[in-house]
């Protein structure tokens, strides 16, 4: 809801995501920050800067497919690794340069992603889970076992690094950029798409389909593009992520990279985009803490072995996927979205 | 008054003056230039039980070095650890820190996500990794700035076949199945491996199948039964302890103790009979690999390691991570001080400790016996010639080295 | 003859898949939970009776039984903890929570015994039956009976008993349960619990002599497929879609591996799975039809 004195008289501002002068001063802030992170911050934060904004990119397209539509999908990380072959592949044997390759396998992992959303049209809820993981263990056999000269096999695919004019990207914080542009696009277009008449047909299938089917929606059609859109999103972040790590195998998108991704959006608060990027930054910034503090903890508790510690960051995962799907099943833009509401009515209860 | 608070203050002001000089002065005293290594571990990840091992090995050899060699050089080394969790994305998001905060020359590091994420950047950012493990056939590619004190698996096994071929006086190749599996590109890379070998030399080896199984096998009888029809000597198993069990029952269950098994260090007789429930269950089977074998008996490195335990602080215990962690950090540090020998102790980088380690051989002496004589070219991250092997046994319930320094044969690329 | 070898052998681990499916389904049936966390609870198993033999070094005969208790117990809690709360709720809330499950259960484990491999109890004898060429491991025989024993032995208490006729009206609709007067929460916390000790006799039958870490969870996802063709409903149906599965995936380990070079009877199972999916997902002797497409 909005702030007391704000409304709309056309349908423009009604529909508008960014409603105030007051918004657009803070948008424009945090897209300063971001843009000057790495003259002030140093090169550690840069580099987990980069993995988020990758993650954000896949995320947003599994928000998409899961979150809007309702389309459980626990293959992400393999259309993930689709995008990052795609990108590799074109990059390091046919010589695609960096804004050709990207795209491209953004494209390669849609077609993908198109095809198991004509399955998804068939079966539904547990079932597609369990296709798509199906999908995962497929991706893994389907590397390792084509011809070694396709798909580099079990020897994986070394990326070079990407250039602009024939100047090559030596800086980590020209990555961050890259990442940083990359993304901006891709949220954008994320929040364009779920408020535009795509959108809101996710939104009717996920809620109930057959209503949706009697109202004119094409229920296949739709579940295919929902998949296309994630699977999209997901090759994108993957093609930049083989950009960034450089050398690419096929343990790097394992069933675990897709439970974490479900875990992100879970956190966030499923339906939101926003909810999407809040629950990548929340995640993974537990997950750097409790590296960085790991070995300081197991120093000075030597009771605590190093083994405890990976185990806890499980514990912590399954306990925190738990505990919001039990307490809080809309995530934190929930929690945010009371906290919001309480401010603006205050001091009237409601 | 006014002059004695004049005088105090230029007092104060000559002993600030006098404070820097005199602790450069005491610097140039000591004479000594510190560089750094970065130290990759894996304290929350999946090989965190055997990390304090390995790295509490790297701190004392480090220690070791600075007080015996590195003093009369001029050149002090620290050590710092990063925990990456065994995951390739977070050794990337790592590096650049490392690099900016530790300016390192050398790097040590675990296995596959470090070769995996810092190949490509390692020649750009010019500092060597030395890495405990033994060689990948898709990391076998010239100008190496990642180096491994031993050859690829594949290597390592074929060296035992030549070995046990003489022993067991067998004529004509020795016969092998190899049990891996798909969980990982490093298990199909070692099937490539020993196909091309086999391959090339039909009088030594010869692979008769290769058998897939889970990472936690399911059953191998029926799989066992149906592969030694054919005449075979051994089973090389270099993937992990499960499959090693399991094998050994299926073996136990068909009755056919004529069949050994050969494995690796980290599948070794040891864990993988702390796995089976008691070493003896391994009796008259082989581990091979290019570094010491952690028995009880005397060896020259197990007095190193003694004598790191009284005089550097190493408490780990003598097993086969402690004789990882001896091993990398051994030859980075011989490598620095053939560097500061070359380029003099003031100009040290990580290339030229890359050009020492690729002109100067790592003698085994100079290992204490830990490793062989190493002679790194241009062609591999491993020396492609003059290396050997270790193979241990388990005779009468007891864990023994049964030979040393086996050479490796020459095994040509896949 | 070797073909006829392959055959029975790989019927006896699909048979093995069965058992584990079992507890997938007697969960399902009763909870309508799909538990992705079935291989977690087998490793927990396995460490329970690893702990009661190996650590405790009590005699088979009062460990495996303390085993059983104390995995019954273990399910008992979870249904409590967890699932207690998630009465009603989405398809995808469920699945996602027994997602959490998993990953929170491997944790637990890797926490209390970490992430070494243990040395599990031979408790079946390791000398195989041997019929002229056929070689068959006691094991997998025992373990094959005890699972016909077990799915039948189930099939008969669902449909023949009182008790198990009621679990039956739970697992067919909560409401018209609890309008009837059956205790719903009663039924769902013995599903979890007979589940779980289904899952200890799985481990049992799977490990036995071998070793056990938290890797073994990965069998848990094999039964999926099994579970899947079976028709989630149906215990019986269990151990045909077993051994179909069984047999499938050791004919191609023998004639297909050595062709391709690769693990072709590991991914197998997952192909035969999404086939399923796509052409019959209610499987061969599933419930009703209109609810799953």
């Amino acid at each position: 809801m909005d702030a007391a004195g704000i409304f709309a008289t056309n349908y423009r501002r009604d529909q508008a995501l960014v409603r105030t002068r007051w918004q657009w001063l803070c948008l424009g802030l945090f897209i300063l920050g971001l843009v000057c992170l790495p003259l002030l911050l140093g090169s550690r934060i840069i580099a987990i800067a980069t993995v988020m904004l990758i993650y954000a990119i896949v995320v947003v397209g599994l928000q998409i497919n899961t979150g809007y539509a309702g389309q459980i999908n626990l293959g992400q990380a393999a259309f993930m690794g689709v995008g990052a072959y795609t990108a590799a592949i074109l990059a390091a044997k046919a010589g695609a340069p960096f804004w050709l390759a990207i795209p491209l396998g953004g494209v390669s992992s849609a077609a993908f992603g198109f095809i198991f959303g004509l399955s998804a049209a068939r079966i539904k809820g547990f079932y597609l889970a369990l296709s798509t993981i199906a999908a995962q263990f497929i991706f893994h056999f389907a590397i390792l076992n084509l011809p070694q000269s396709w798909l580099g096999g079990s020897n994986g695919v070394a990326v070079p690094r990407p250039e602009i004019f024939g100047a090559k990207f030596t800086d980590d914080s020209a990555m961050y950029y890259l990442s940083l542009i990359v993304a901006a696009v891709m949220i954008c277009g994320a929040y364009g798409i779920i408020r535009s008449r795509h959108g809101r047909a996710f939104v009717a299938v996920r809620d109930d389909d057959v209503a949706s089917g009697m109202m004119g929606i094409n229920i296949a059609r739709t579940k295919a593009v929902a998949f296309l859109l994630g699977a999209f999103y997901a090759g994108i972040g993957g093609a930049l992520w083989a950009y960034y790590v450089r050398f690419i195998a096929v343990d790097q998108f394992t069933l675990i990279m897709s439970i974490w991704f479900i875990a992100m959006i879970i956190v966030g608060g499923m339906g939101s985009i926003t909810g999407a990027l809040v629950g990548v930054f929340v995640i993974k910034a537990v997950q750097e803490l409790i590296t960085n503090i790991g070995p300081a903890l197991v120093q000075n508790y030597p009771f605590l072995s190093g083994d405890i510690v990976f185990a806890a960051m499980n514990v912590f995962l399954g306990s925190v996927i738990a505990a919001f799907l039990i307490f809080e099943p809309r995530g934190l833009m929930h929690r945010w979205n009371i906290l919001k509401r309480s401010y603006r009515l205050w001091p009237f209860p409601y | 008054m006014a002059r004695t608070i004049r005088s105090r203050i230029t007092a104060t002001l000559a002993a600030a003056f006098m404070v820097p000089i005199v602790a450069l002065a005491s610097g140039q005293a000591r004479a000594e230039t510190v560089y750094n290594i970065a130290s990759l571990a894996d304290f929350t990840g999946p090989y965190a039980d055997i990390m304090k091992d390995q790295t509490g090995a790297r701190r004392a050899v480090v220690d070791w070095w600075n007080t015996e060699v590195g003093k009369d050089l001029g050149v002090r080394l620290g050590i710092h650890e990063y925990d990456h969790r065994y995951d390739a994305a977070q050794v990337a998001s790592l590096w650049p820190g490392i690099k900016s905060e530790l300016n390192p020359i050398a790097a040590l590091g675990v296995g596959g996500p470090d070769v995996a994420a810092l190949q490509e950047r390692l020649p750009d950012d010019k500092i060597p990794m030395i890495m405990p493990t033994a060689g990948y056939g898709y990391a076998w590619k010239p100008e190496p700035w990642i180096f491994n004190p031993r050859a690829t698996y594949a290597h390592e096994a074929a060296a035992f076949y030549d070995w046990y071929k003489k022993e067991k006086g067998i004529e004509g190749p020795v016969k092998i199945v190899l049990l891996t599996s798909e969980a990982s590109p490093a298990y199909v890379d070692i099937h490539h491996g020993m196909e091309k070998y086999a391959a090339e030399n039909p009088d030594k080896v010869k692979l008769v199948e290769a058998v897939y199984a889970e990472v936690q096998p399911s059953d191998l009888t029926a799989q066992f039964h149906r592969v030694l029809r054919n005449d075979v000597d051994a089973i090389q198993i270099q993937t992990n302890t499960a499959a090693v069990v399991a094998a050994k029952r299926a073996l136990q269950a068909l009755s056919r103790s004529d069949v050994v098994l050969v494995t690796s260090s980290h599948n070794g007789l040891s864990v993988s009979g702390r796995a089976a429930g008691g070493i003896g269950v391994f009796e008259g089977d082989y581990e091979v690999y290019g570094q010491a074998i952690p028995t009880e008996e005397p060896t020259d490195a197990r007095k190193f390691y003694e004598s790191l335990g009284k005089d550097h602080g190493l408490k780990a215990g003598w097993n086969i991570a402690t004789v990882m962690g001896l091993n990398q950090t051994l030859v980075a540090v011989r490598a620095i001080e053939s560097a500061a020998q070359e380029v003099g102790p003031e100009k040290i980088s990580g290339a030229a400790v890359r050009e020492a380690l690729l002109s100067d051989p790592v003698t085994s002496q100079e290992t204490f016996g830990v490793l062989p004589t190493l002679r790194y070219s241009r062609e591999a991250p491993f020396p492609v010639e003059g290396l050997s092997v270790n193979i241990g046994t388990v005779k009468n319930g007891a864990y023994s080295i049964t030979a040393e320094d086996v050479p490796v044969p020459q095994v040509n690329k896949w | 003859m070797y073909f006829l070898n392959y055959v029975i052998n790989g019927a006896l681990v699909g048979l093995v898949y069965a058992l584990i499916a079992m507890g997938f389904v007697v969960i399902y049936r009763a909870s309508k939970v799909f538990n992705l966390a079935q291989g977690e609870l087998v490793v927990i198993g396995g460490f329970l009776v690893w702990w009661a033999v190996v650590d405790l070094s009590l005699p088979l005969a009062i460990g495996l039984p303390l085993a059983f208790i104390c995995a019954a117990a273990f399910g008992l809690a979870i249904e409590r903890i967890f699932f207690a709360r998630m009465a009603g709720e989405s398809v995808f809330a469920m699945v996602m929570v027994t997602i959490g499950l998993m990953i929170l259960l491997r944790g637990v484990v890797l926490i209390i015994f970490g992430p070494q491999a243990h040395p599990f109890p031979i408790v079946f004898p390791l000398t195989p039956v041997i019929i002229g060429d056929l070689l068959i491991p006691k094991s997998l025989l025992y373990g094959g009976g005890l699972t016909v024993l077990a799915g039948c032995g189930l099939a008969w208490f669902f449909s023949r008993t009182r008790l198990g006729l009621r679990m039956t009206a739970v697992a067919e609709d909560h409401q018209v349960a609890m309008s009837l007067g059956i205790s719903v929460r009663w039924s769902v916390a013995f599903a979890w619990m007979l589940g779980s000790v289904l899952s200890t006799l799985g481990a049992i039958v799977f490990l036995s002599g071998k070793s056990l870490s938290f890797m073994t969870s990965e069998i848990g996802l094999l039964a999926l497929p099994v579970a899947l063709l079976a028709g989630l409903e149906s215990i019986a149906g269990l151990l045909l879609a077993g051994v179909i599965i069984g047999v499938v995936q050791g004919l191609a380990t023998a004639y297909l591996d050595p062709l391709v070079g690769g693990s072709v009877g590991a991914v197998l199972p997952f192909f035969i799975m999404l086939l399923i999916l796509l052409v019959r997902p209610t499987g061969m002797f599933g419930w009703k039809t209109i609810e799953r497409v």
